[in-house]
């Protein structure tokens, strides 16, 4: 260090300045630490501790010239005598105790070291252990240049660190649009297939089946609310107006009540199918939907027979 | 115990009898002992098996490992074509091999899988001996990777064993090279060999070349390529500097072995990267990884530095061994360094000899980039000599 002047300690630390130009990821903050640590500023090993994000404690997350897992792998930043964060360590093997930090195995000869907090105002974000076994002692202005570098080291961290939360949330945010999409469009598929069953259902539900080319049968069964008579309505209108049978059988064998106002909606709908040049042939009424039916007082001008044998005897006469 | 070396070479045309030649040479000084490692560098004029096998037949298979090499540095001088060797024995010597390939590919990976083979072999702290290893890498397919596969083995070895060694290479052909490890031969790979020993192992690292003129920033550069120098296309302000030389595409790499580039390190040594190739688009590429936004300067040497250089570094090596005599050195010397020095290069070498001593075994080869640590951690080189003595007890 003795050659070192004062142009060539300028220029060491501008390349320690350009670290904060470094702002990639953490693994090349670690890097570029122990990089100038060791090959620019001399120390034979380096070990770089960082706080994590869930507890206080000191992680060596990197190491040079030494094992990783040969250092201590946890360091507790306050102890009832040291805070790691409050200074700089500066030690040699002049002392009559060893470095305060046990970050060596204690069989190394080492010969100086440094322990250097890189914090940001009060929080500690990491430690950077360095040491020497070639020379006796850390010259004063690369001890310098060491808390140039970990003044630098902290706040490239602060700014990776808060880049790379907010990239962390970003990923996040990406996640959860993307989960909340997939579960939007299974809602979507879920009703459209609610949809294509609903309508099969529909479908089933007021099947108007032809019988030879003059005859539709309309078979009704189960309890025939206002919204179905509608449908009913609709369906077997339609089949008429497209199919123009002579004769219709609405077979109510499967109804076993009916309430009046669906009773005035299938008369109605018979006597538009009527309108449409088809005679309607209501059959297997039952005695309570009988009562129903002339509980209504309408004109029963419909023609109706016992069971569909007999309707469809009527019907074949009627071609 | 001593440790006990010998050396021997040979320009035989024949790979096979160059092989022998040299071989016999480093065991005839071993007398009646087993060689326990054998240090092998060639040229590539030789089929290497050929010549391995012209060796083995000497040594039979005792441990080798070695490169092939822009050159060689013998006690008979300096060869361009030749077979060198170096054998060492010692009862207190362990010798551990390995050998990995894909360096360019995947460094890390091959850095860790070759020093992982022989961490079970490292000296314990708590015992008397040591280990240092020998490290020889693909200097032409492994160049951007050097860096990285270094810090991965320093890493796993630790600081108590020093690395020394070098990237092999051609006469600066730049085509191919091979790494040997035993009867293995490959390229684009790294081999390791661990020593243990209680004998001391000096190692000394300089280059010789100084800065000049006013510093340069790194405003945009990629791995070991440097695209703009204070803002502008780095060959046009590298251009700028030397108003008075006609620099082109083509005379660029020849230009710039004696210009390399250097950043200043707190050790107040300069990190020196030598320019390989400018590119039509104005950037330079670098033998090793260059630091980003970093402040460079064009480096100067001359053969009296250069030589300087070597001489500290022999001194530097021996002051390690803290007076106990030499067993063997080790040379690692740029392949650059030698148009520099001109007709001095042989002198860079008989100043080695003069302080490692004339009649100390020697081994060296011209390298393709050096490893080693000065006084910091251990470094990829370019344009540097590194000199490795080991003591004899």
């Amino acid at each position: 260090m003795s050659q070192l002047n004062r142009e060539s300690e300028l220029a060491i630390l501008y390349e320690i300045a350009s670290i904060s130009r470094h702002l990639r990821d953490r693994e090349t903050i670690q890097d570029l630490t122990l990089e100038k640590a060791t090959r620019l500023l001399g120390a034979e090993i380096a070990v770089l501790y960082l706080t994590a994000t869930s507890d206080t404690q000191l992680h060596a997350c990197a190491a040079r010239g030494i094992r990783l897992k040969k250092v201590s792998s946890v360091l507790v930043p306050v102890s009832p005598t040291l805070n790691l964060g409050q200074q700089l360590l500066v030690w040699t093997a002049c002392h009559s105790t060893p470095f305060p930090v046990p970050v060596l195995p204690a069989e190394y000869p080492v010969q100086a070291a440094l322990g250097i907090p890189i914090k940001r105002g009060t929080s500690l974000l990491g430690w950077l252990y360095v040491a020497i076994l070639k020379r006796a002692a850390f010259d004063p202005r690369v001890v310098v240049l060491y808390d140039v570098l970990a003044d630098q080291v902290s706040s490239t961290l602060e700014t990776t660190l808060a880049w790379e939360q907010a990239r962390q949330q970003q990923l996040m945010l990406a996640e959860a649009n993307q989960r909340l999409e997939q579960a939007l469009s299974a809602v979507h598929e879920a009703y459209v297939r609610q949809e294509q069953l609903l309508q099969t259902i529909q479908d089933l539900s007021v099947p108007v089946l032809p019988i030879g080319d003059q005859a539709l049968l309309v078979p009704l069964i189960g309890y025939i609310d206002s919204q179905r008579a509608q449908q009913i309505q609709t369906t077997m209108l339609a089949a008429v107006g497209q199919q123009h049978p002579r004769c219709v059988i609405l077979d109510m064998t499967g109804v076993a009540l009916l309430d009046p106002t669906v009773a005035q909606m299938l008369l109605a709908t018979a006597r538009s199918a009527r309108l449409l040049g088809a005679q309607v042939i209501v059959c297997g009424v039952t005695p309570r939907v009988a009562e129903v039916i002339i509980a209504l007082d309408s004109d029963l001008t419909i023609t109706t027979v016992s069971d569909l044998r007999a309707a469809m005897r009527l019907a074949l006469l009627r071609r | 115990m001593t440790i006990l070396a010998g050396s021997g070479s040979s320009q035989h045309t024949d790979a096979y009898q160059a092989g022998q030649e040299a071989a016999a040479g480093a065991l005839a000084a071993l007398a009646s002992h087993t060689p326990q490692l054998v240090i092998v560098f060639t040229t590539e004029h030789y089929d290497h098996a050929t010549a391995l096998q012209g060796i083995r037949a000497s040594t039979g298979t005792v441990p080798l490992i070695g490169c092939c090499t822009g050159g060689l540095i013998t006690a008979q001088g300096i060869l361009e074509r030749g077979v060198a060797a170096l054998a060492l024995c010692g009862d207190d010597l362990e010798v551990a091999l390995a050998l990995e390939p894909d360096l360019s590919t995947r460094p890390a990976q091959a850095a860790q899988s070759v020093a992982e083979q022989l961490e079970d072999y490292l000296a314990p702290l708590s015992s008397p001996r040591h280990s240092t290893a020998l490290i020889f890498t693909d200097g032409l397919t492994g160049a951007l990777a050097m860096d990285t596969a270094i810090h991965h083995v320093a890493t796993i070895f630790g600081p108590f064993c020093p690395l020394i060694g070098g990237a092999a290479g051609d006469n600066l052909q730049y085509h191919q090279t091979s790494l040997f490890v035993n009867e293995r031969i490959l390229g684009d790979s790294i081999a390791l060999a661990l020593l243990t020993t209680a004998a001391p192992i000096g190692i000394g690292v300089r280059h010789g070349w100084q800065p000049i003129g006013q510093p340069c920033v790194i405003t945009r550069s990629m791995a070991n390529v440097i695209y703009e120098l204070d803002g502008r296309p780095a060959l046009e302000v590298y251009r700028s500097l030397f108003p008075h030389s006609e620099l082109t595409l083509e005379n660029f790499r020849e230009f710039t072995r004696y210009h390399p580039i250097g950043f200043p390190q707190a050790t107040g040594e300069f990190l020196v990267r030598l320019p390989m190739q400018a590119n039509a688009d104005g950037s330079i590429v670098c033998v090793g990884m260059l630091p980003e936004y970093a402040v460079m300067y064009i480096m100067q040497g001359d053969p009296v530095s250069l030589l300087t250089a070597a001489e500290a570094a022999a001194q530097q090596a021996m002051t390690a061994l803290q007076g106990v005599p030499v067993a063997a050195a080790i040379v690692i010397d740029c392949v650059t360094r030698p148009p520099l020095l001109g007709t001095r290069t042989a002198d860079e070498i008989d100043h080695i000899r003069a302080i490692v001593g004339v009649e100390t075994p020697i081994i060296g080869m011209y390298s393709f980039g050096e490893i080693a640590a000065d006084t910091g951690p251990v470094c990829f080189h370019n344009k540097t000599v590194v000199v490795g003595v080991i003591g004899k007890h």
